[in-house]
């Protein structure tokens, strides 16, 4: 390669293309074309515009599998080398932040547009299925496109930001979600003010406030993709949506590139905020004698950090205060799964008593609000917890010390699980708050759902979910909840298709009784298949 | 089969392991004894960490059998895990602990009551010169400090075997020393210690016995004396000079039985290989004296272990 700004671009798309990864995914693509070519095909004969049926399916599975998988790929791109400790090392060649921007982030850019665009001559035949324009399919097209380019790029700024993975990703997903979100949600929130007198109509707050609301809507792929999937679409395929999202690439694109030498420059992701704090002393020249032992720490520190272990369950210990953020996060936890209900309580009860209604602060919708927290915060957190059971021993090459523990590999993983899972306590908590606050009436509402075997199918694929997470998690060392989340998508887009296809004969029970039967037999061959591919990860070191 | 004082405390026994199609063990066999310090050494790709692994109970081996402390590791795991420790060639350490909470959670996990870890663990960092690091986090420790905390982690659980892999890489030479003092001290205490590593001279120092791998074979094991011998029909001899004289190495050359001159540039030392009837140090010395030369160091050779690790070992890459 003659010109150094292309070289480690070059090589990472030459890396990339070696790995079976790639190929992987876009075999798994063609499968999911083929197979919503399958159902639209076979539907023809009573479905109206089956193409447009078809490129809708796409279009779906698109957009969130370039979420996902986005947000988890581009967002690690800067910062797999902080914490690998090598982006000193490519910062001492020829290559300019420029050229390091380049090669790590836009060749991933480029192969996740190349497994998009590979899609187009299958796509084409939705036309001959009828029902959409090929004008339709082109916008369609630049959508995913444009959308794939901003993702790729916003995220790139965080990761050039961050020092970590995990928190690049978790702010790429926050601004995704901001920016998908809060556009419809503040229209919402402006109207309501606007009626309740908290904001006058023809003020420059309401004016605007719902034009930015507007615009921001307007340039959502979501809104762009709704509206290219109506029928009789003839706008110009190149929208809003297309120039906004390249603008802000752009912008995306050059604030990385500016703040790069200046967040490269900070002291490596393992420095702890105390060594550059002496640092800094060092340099005022107030610093104690070099190499000089640190303080004993205090008897609240040594609380905060569990005390001593015990010397039975001793990694449940380690897991719960090193793993799982130990007391201080399960008393901030316990603050905000029980606090955040009463704020919203609160808010409402303001909000009647501005125009009158109710000023009483009700605790059975507290109550109802709480169940939701408690059972919104259990999903999520089991997910991180199964990410991060082993993920944080095999990023931290931690394994082998735990493997050679006198203790069975059964043993050592329960007694991980058991450390990690006592933040449930506070799930398990408010849950049994909800239930004594909700209404007699309503509870029976709650305890016609634990009947329900939609709910039973529900809780067997969020075990699976959790399973495979952990278990791709000693499989990749990076991105081991976004390809089981993917997978997961996959699999219900696939039973939903099967459904359709099935013409009405499986009923919801039927479609439940598949989900436990699959659930629990994918849960119980991940649970056996995890202890050898634990001692295997273990070994390799 | 039950430990006596004869039983070796490792017994590898044509012990072979592939990893899909590559072989990294083909029926190696060796033994360690009890309070000894035994050296593993071999090139790149030799096998050794593959054996550290196996006799760490990590991995099984597919064929043969090893015995650590007359015990069985593929069936007696468990057993041979709580009275053997193992240091990898990499560090892995919880970087948010601090030393005292690292070592803590390990003896903690290793069923140490509270006031029995806190004895243990203050020993310990005497031991290994740590204990005014106690409350440091271990992300703040320089690779030295690091690598002796790894090394208390290892005597936590007070183990009569130490496995170590490659312990002095990457340690300057103050840190190594002091570490091979730290072994020989453990040794002291009756310990077993099982060492790889790279650094011949340094093992040449501390080992009681030696094994050399190469390409999953062993090819030497046994004591270090009997590695340095010479062979039985040529002798050695080194003599430093004050300065580099071609004159004496021509005459040196002339000796009859003389079937070698090798010089060392670098310490003006010039090493002949005399066949063993003819070795006489009195005339060597003599005839250097004659042609001129000043003599300011002599040594009757025995082979050094550098040169033995070459004879021993083929050149190239394994494959």
């Amino acid at each position: 390669m003659r010109w150094p700004v292309f070289a480690l671009f070059h090589r990472s798309l030459l890396t990339e293309s070696r790995g079976y990864g790639l190929y992987l995914r876009r075999c798994a693509m063609l499968v999911f074309v083929w197979f919503f070519l399958k159902i639209v095909s076979d539907s023809a004969g009573w479905r109206n515009a089956p193409g447009l049926q078809f490129f809708q399916y796409l279009m779906v599975i698109n957009l969130v599998a370039i979420t996902i998988t986005g947000i988890q790929q581009f967002a690690t791109a800067i910062t797999e080398e902080k914490e690998e400790g090598t982006l000193v090392l490519l910062r001492m060649t020829a290559l300019s932040p420029a050229a390091i921007m380049l090669g790590k982030s836009t060749s991933r850019l480029l192969l996740v547009l190349f497994l998009v665009l590979a899609q187009i001559p299958f796509t084409v035949l939705a036309v001959t299925l009828g029902g959409i324009s090929s004008r339709q399919i082109l916008a369609g097209y630049i959508v995913l496109t444009t959308y794939t380019i901003f993702l790729a790029n916003m995220a790139l700024f965080w990761s050039v930001l961050c020092r970590r993975g995990g928190s690049a990703a978790m702010l790429t997903g926050g601004t995704l979600f901001a920016y998908l979100v809060f556009p419809y949600w503040g229209r919402e929130v402006l109207r309501e003010m606007v009626r309740d007198g908290m904001l006058r109509k023809n003020g420059w707050v309401n004016a605007y406030g719902k034009w930015a609301c507007k615009w921001l809507t307007e340039s959502s792929p979501i809104t762009q993709a709704g509206k290219i999937l109506r029928t009789g679409y003839t706008d110009f395929p190149w929208a809003l949506q297309a120039t906004f999202a390249i603008a802000a690439s752009v912008a995306c694109f050059g604030l990385a590139w500016l703040l790069f030498d200046w967040t490269t420059r900070r002291p490596p992701a393992g420095a702890s905020g105390l060594s550059r704090k002496a640092k800094k002393k060092k340099k005022t020249g107030s610093s104690a004698e070099e190499g000089a032992p640190r303080r004993p720490p205090s008897r609240l520190h040594r609380f905060l950090r569990g005390g001593r272990p015990p010397a039975v369950n001793a990694l449940a210990w380690k897991e719960f205060h090193f793993g799982v953020g130990g007391w201080l996060l399960f008393t901030l936890r316990a603050l905000a799964i029980f606090g955040l209900p009463v704020f919203f309580e609160l808010l409402n009860s303001y909000n009647g008593s501005w125009y009158g209604a109710c000023s009483r602060f009700d605790l059975s919708d507290y109550g109802e609000g709480l169940m939701g927290f408690a059972l919104f915060g259990a999903g999520f957190e089991a997910l991180f917890i199964g990410a991060g059971l082993f993920g944080r021993e095999v990023r931290a090459s931690t394994l082998q010390g735990l493997a050679l523990l006198p203790i069975s590999t059964t043993s050592l993983i329960f007694q991980k699980l058991w450390g990690a899972l006592r933040p449930m306590l506070v799930y398990i908590a408010a849950v049994f708050t909800a239930f004594l606050l909700i209404p007699r009436h309503m509870f029976g509402d709650f305890g016609d759902g634990l009947g329900e075997p939609i709910f039973w199918g529900m809780i067997a694929m969020g075990l699976l979910t959790v399973l495979l997470v952990a278990y791709l998690s000693l499989v990749f060392k990076r991105g081991a909840l976004a390809i089981a989340l993917l997978t997961m998508f996959l699999g219900f887009m696939a039973l939903g298709m099967f459904v359709g296809v099935s013409g009405g004969n499986l009923d919801e029970d039927s479609v439940a009784l598949l989900m436990i039967m699959g659930g629990l037999m994918g849960a119980t061959g991940l649970a056996a298949m995890i202890p050898p591919r634990l001692e295997y990860k273990a070994a390799e070191g | 089969m039950s430990e006596n004082a004869q039983t070796p405390v490792i017994k590898m026994e044509r012990v072979s392991y592939a990893y899909k199609k590559h072989t990294a063990l083909d029926g190696i066999s060796f033994e360690v004894h009890k309070g000894s310090i035994h050296g593993f050494v071999g090139p790149n790709g030799a096998g050794k960490t593959t054996s550290l692994k196996l006799i760490a109970t990590l991995l099984k081996p597919q064929v043969g059998t090893i015995r650590v402390l007359g015990m069985d590791i593929a069936r007696e795991y468990k057993k041979v895990r709580q009275r053997i420790g193992f240091m990898p060639d990499q560090f892995s350490m919880y970087r948010q602990m601090t030393v005292f909470e690292y070592l803590d959670f390990f003896a903690a996990a290793y069923g140490l009551g509270t006031k029995e870890r806190a004895s243990t663990i203050n020993d310990i960092l005497e031991l290994t010169d740590m204990g005014g690091r106690r409350d440091d986090f271990l992300k703040t420790l320089s690779r030295g400090m690091q690598q002796r905390v790894s090394l208390a982690r290892v005597l936590v659980n007070d183990p009569e075997v130490l496995l170590l892999d490659e312990p002095a890489s990457g340690l300057d030479p103050r840190a190594r020393i002091e570490l091979m003092e730290i072994l020989q001290e453990l040794r002291g205490m009756g310990k077993t210690v099982f060492i790889s590593s790279h650094i011949l001279t340094e093992l040449g120092d501390v080992c009681d016995s030696i094994t050399i791998v190469d390409r999953g074979r062993t090819k030497y094991s046994g004591p270090i004396e009997g590695l340095s011998a010479d062979d039985g029909d040529t002798r050695t001899f080194t003599l430093t000079l004050d300065q580099p004289s071609a004159e004496v190495a021509e005459a040196l050359r002339a000796l009859e039985g003389v079937s070698d001159i090798e010089r060392d540039g670098a310490s003006n030392s010039y090493t002949a290989t005399v066949s063993a009837e003819s070795a006489d140090p009195n005339l060597l010395l003599r005839t250097v004296m004659d042609a001129g030369g000043r003599v300011t160091g002599f040594r009757s050779g025995k082979r050094e272990l550098k040169r033995a690790f070459m004879d021993l070992t083929d050149p190239g890459v394994p494959t």
